[in-house]
């Protein structure tokens, strides 16, 4: 059968070698893209397509987006610090001062090309009301005011400033850079202040782009402090926060990575005394890893770098398939050898029906994790069949105080009741279960999955104090069949808000409805109509203008109405959410200012149709905690395929032997957890796939090698070992997200190796044999 | 020969002495401080009349008014045009800018006109150091052109031309598009406080804008 068996994977392996080679070499190495979005780890958002993809691509610009505040005692040095600020903004590469003027500049000259259409609804009013006299006073207050000092529209097109006041306060509105120094009661006496907003050169928020242009800010950063010791700076936006978590995880993955990979070939290297021994556990993670990567990059376009880390973490299980065979392989021992390769196909055919349940899972980075496992895993096993016969060397091995010691805690262990065991660990879980509120300790926010360096969060809770821009992660989406409908929602949640209406700012503070623009139009007739009132205005003020063609302009221009499709292309900041068009649909999005009354805004949303409040970090966290609910399901379900594969091939009592360690080490784990308040994230869930592999692994091999018992456990043991320094150090990642994978296995596994042990004490051999 | 080296020497000497009335003070230039601050008295409280001149691109002539003011160095300024058109707007130190239409105070949601009062603030009162903290001062004889230093301001100010003639500032502010407003204080009182009934009482501007600004 170990013949066969090596055959058959000696050819899938080849083949297996030669379609990756192939794939790699025509799609190109350099096209192999490894995703470090951040924002992948969280769901989609319950949106329409077109609308999540402009939100995606609005929160990559935003996120794009540093915002500084620069305070200090007194107003002078802050005005200097000001201006050198603003010098270091104009040369510094990376990163450069957010400037809207290019595209108010654009938007204003695009208003004047729609002139006949855009009044504010107060200048309207005045219009359809007055009569000549009123008319000219109209032309003569907007000339004569001081409020016309500076006039952003040409006084040829625009003669009595309607377009110019309506821009005026759309200028109002649209978030731009506080260019001013404000003042603010400090408490001690006043302060001064200024808000600048940088955009920085990134592709998008991931780990690799912000890795190198932040660091290159503080430097500016910290060379500007030095030259003004009194003003103090802070510093804003997503992009810091995915810097800082790409140095932690940095730092945190190669330390992490090199003392596990120093650790387990020390330990190798101690029992075998052979670099043999490490060739093969070596080059099954490596080739099961490569492969699996290739194909899954094949399968999904592009794989995040969880997918790779954590993927590879669950093919570390094929070290336990390396290490047995390299303890208990023999040359032309055959029923030895087929024992042995028995136990390594149902090790990993149980291994494989427990990841494949992840293959079910709404989230894609855990699909992509099931399947580059499930590959990888049959790879890595395969290299082993392949490999294990010409690499395994019968050696000594150099495991006496192991094997005194396992001995020991074999005869100990025979003593302790299976079933008491399994079920006085069930029976501790569920009493704490049922003391903690029948529920499981838990936290699906999104933030927990980040670390958040708490000196980020403070400037950030700062900064928002000052800042008048708007909320990234809230917003209110329209919905309608075309611009005016859109246009009858926000008027409609506008009047249901009132005054709190101010919070809000949408496309209806840019341009007028198609409706509005066609009263405005109308209106217009009053004073284009003829060139009467223009040829009073030219006459009494001096205006330069050409009446008559103004007259026929307007007359042609009776359907050149401002387009939302116009507005978006003159707008570059918040074009992309002000207008969503989706063929049937058309969708559009209300920005709320920071500081307002978020349940306020909800609760007036929920009243109306087609209006919906969306939080981007509440249904984040409503997916997340779902998707936690599912991966516990799907935990579940594995447990029972996994029993019913056991039913299937072991003898009932066996079966549920085998099917228990699993079903303790979870049980244990969640025990732990109940007692330490660990709250569970998704990471928890998922973790426990793993520990049911390798508690599957260890009791497998624990029970079909019961001939070569001290010989089986010592490889577990170093199996658990291994474990214990690949995954139980990722208890001490900074990042949330694999340290919550790393506790769970390193409980759990513990728990699996115990329990293994129990099993290898207490299953009798088929029959004495000396090896 | 001796009486031609004295001769000699005393030219020599006149050339130094000459040299250093420089040093002596002599001849020097006058400091920019103290030429602004004559265009500009400084003052803590003061009432007075303006006129106004606009020209405007797309408006061949001048558009004149006229008007009131009073400022107050702890509270702001009351900007009142009498005509052709009524208007009064408020620039307090501190919160938003005001406007009075037909009797009713009402905030104006402007930065730009925030700018401005804080710019006219400083100019009625006097202000010489947030002047020379602002814009780039350049003196001659009766006259002082400000060119604003900082980014901010530059965006809608060209310059601000300051004269004297005939007893009487000019205050000329120039903006990007080639557009100026020009201010003549024709008149302006130097009182030693100014309060909510002191300002009432002169009757130049509004009771409102008296209340609006001066009220606690």
């Amino acid at each position: 059968m170990i013949v066969s068996v090596q055959r058959l994977s000696v050819f899938v392996l080849i083949a297996l070698l030669v379609a990756a080679l192939c794939s790699v070499v025509l799609m190109g190495p350099s096209n192999y893209k490894i995703n470090t979005d951040l924002n992948s780890l969280t769901p989609s958002l319950q949106l329409p397509d077109a609308v999540n993809d402009a939100v995606s691509q609005y929160s990559q610009a935003a996120s794009n987006v540093v915002t500084v505040l620069l305070a200090g005692r007194d107003e002078q040095t802050l005005y200097e610090a000001l201006d050198d600020f603003l010098i270091l903004s104009e040369e510094h590469s990376g990163f450069s001062l957010l400037d809207s003027a290019e595209s108010f500049e654009s938007y204003t000259q695009l208003l004047q090309e729609h002139h006949f259409f855009i009044m504010t609804a107060a200048a309207r009013k005045q219009i359809v009301g007055a009569d000549k006299a009123g008319l000219i006073a109209m032309a003569e207050r907007n000339l004569m005011s001081q409020q016309a000092w500076f006039r952003l529209t040409d006084l040829a097109q625009d003669p009595w400033g309607l377009v110019n006041e309506y821009a005026l306060q759309a200028s109002e509105k649209l978030a731009g850079n506080a260019e001013d120094i404000l003042s603010y009661d400090g408490g001690a006496g006043s302060q001064f202040f200024t808000l600048q907003r940088l955009r920085l050169d990134l592709g998008n928020v991931d780990l690799g782009g912000a890795n190198q242009i932040v660091p290159q800010l503080y430097s500016a950063i910290a060379q500007f402090q030095r030259s003004h010791p009194s003003v103090s700076v802070q510093l804003s936006g997503a992009a810091l926060y995915a810097a800082d978590t790409a140095a932690a995880a940095r730092s945190n993955i190669a330390f992490i990575s090199s003392v596990s990979m120093v650790g387990i070939v020390l330990l190798l290297l101690l029992i075998f005394r052979s670099l043999y021994a490490l060739l093969l556990p070596l080059c099954a993670i490596f080739l099961g890893a490569g492969i699996a990567f290739v194909f899954s990059h094949q399968l999904f376009g592009a794989l995040h770098v969880f997918t790779i880390v954590l993927g590879a973490s669950l093919i570390g299980v094929a070290v336990d398939y390396a290490l047995h065979f390299l303890y208990d392989y023999q040359h032309a021992q055959v029923q030895r050898n087929r024992q042995l390769t028995k136990a390594l196909l149902y090790s990993v055919c149980t291994s494989i029906v427990g990841y494949s349940a992840l293959v079910f899972a709404g989230l894609s980075v855990l699909r992509q994790i099931a399947v580059f496992s499930i590959i990888g895993l049959g790879v890595a096993c395969a290299v082993v069949f392949a490999l294990g016969p010409l690499l395994s060397r019968s050696e000594l091995k150099h495991d006496s105080t192991l094997r005194r010691v396992l001995q020991w805690s074999l005869s100990r262990l025979a003593k302790l009741p299976f079933m008491v065991l399994l079920m006085g660990s069930v029976a501790l879980f569920l009493i704490a279960f049922f003391i903690a509120g029948a529920k499981l300790p838990s936290n699906d926010h999104p933030s927990a999955l980040y670390h958040l360096n708490p000196d980020l969060v403070e400037q950030e809770r700062s900064i928002n104090t000052f800042s008048e821009g708007f909320e990234l992660a809230s917003f209110i989406l329209l919905e309608g069949q075309d611009t005016q409908a859109i246009f009858d929602r926000i008027s409609e949640l506008e009047k249901k808000l009132g005054s709190q209406a101010e919070q809000l700012f949408s496309l209806a503070d840019l341009m007028p409805s198609p409706r509005e623009q066609q009263e405005n139009y109308q209106a217009n007739a009053r004073l284009f109509s003829t060139p009467a009132l223009l040829q009073t205005l030219q006459a009494d003020y001096g205006l330069v203008i050409e009446p008559q063609r103004l007259s026929t302009e307007y007359a042609q221009q009776k359907n050149n109405l401002l387009s939302v499709n116009q507005l978006n292309a003159a707008l570059q900041e918040h074009g992309e959410l002000l207008w969503i068009d989706d063929s049937a649909h058309q969708y559009s999005l209300m920005f709320i200012k920071k500081g307002s009354d978020l349940n306020l805004l909800r609760e007036a949303a929920q009243e109306l149709d087609s209006v919906t409040y969306f939080s981007v970090v509440e249904s984040a966290q409503d997916s997340l905690h779902s998707l936690r609910k599912q991966a516990q399901w799907f935990l579940l379900l594995a447990l029972g395929l996994i029993a019913a594969f056991m039913f299937w091939w072991f003898p009932p009592r066996q079966a549920l032997r085998l099917s228990a360690v699993p079903i303790i080490a979870i049980s244990v784990t969640l025990l732990f957890f109940i007692c330490l308040q660990v709250q569970m994230n998704l990471f928890h869930a998922m973790a426990f796939f793993l520990v049911v592999g390798l508690g599957m692994d260890y009791a497998i091999f624990a029970s079909e090698l019961r001939e070569r018992r001290l010989e089986a456990v010592t490889a577990i043991t170093l199996s658990a070992l291994t474990s214990l320094l690949s995954f139980g150090l990722l208890a001490l990642s900074a990042l949330p997200a694999v340290s919550a994978f790393g506790l769970t296995v390193l409980i759990g596994n513990t728990c699996n190796f115990f329990v293994s042990l129990c099993i290898a004490a207490q299953t009798p051999p088929r029959a004495e044999s000396v090896s | 020969m001796i009486a031609r080296k004295i001769g000699q020497m005393r030219c020599t000497l006149l050339v130094i002495a000459l040299s250093a009335l420089p040093l002596l003070g002599y001849g020097k230039t006058e400091p920019q401080n103290e030429s602004l601050s004559t265009l500009l008295p400084k003052n803590c409280y003061s009432s007075g009349q303006f006129t106004q001149t606009r020209r405007q691109r797309g408006v061949a002539k001048p558009l004149l008014s006229y008007g009131a003011f009073v400022f107050s160095c702890d509270k702001g300024l009351i900007w009142h045009t009498q005509g052709p058109l009524q208007e009064t707007l408020i620039y307090p130190l501190e919160g938003e800018v005001l406007t009075i239409i037909d009797g009713t105070t009402a905030p104006l949601d402007s930065r730009l006109q925030a700018r401005i009062g804080k710019i006219l603030n400083q100019l009625i009162g006097g202000q010489t150091d947030y002047i020379e903290k602002q814009f780039a001062v350049r003196t001659m004889t009766d006259k002082a052109v400000l060119r604003p230093k900082r980014k901010p301001l530059s965006k809608f100010l060209k310059a601000v031309v300051i004269e004297k003639k005939d007893g009487q500032v000019n205050i000329n502010i120039e903006n990007k598009n080639k557009e100026s407003n020009s201010i003549a204080i024709t008149q302006q009182d130097i009182k030693s406080s100014i309060n909510l009934n002191r300002c009432t009482d002169l009757a130049l501007v509004e009771r409102s804008a008296c209340a609006a600004l001066f009220s606690p």
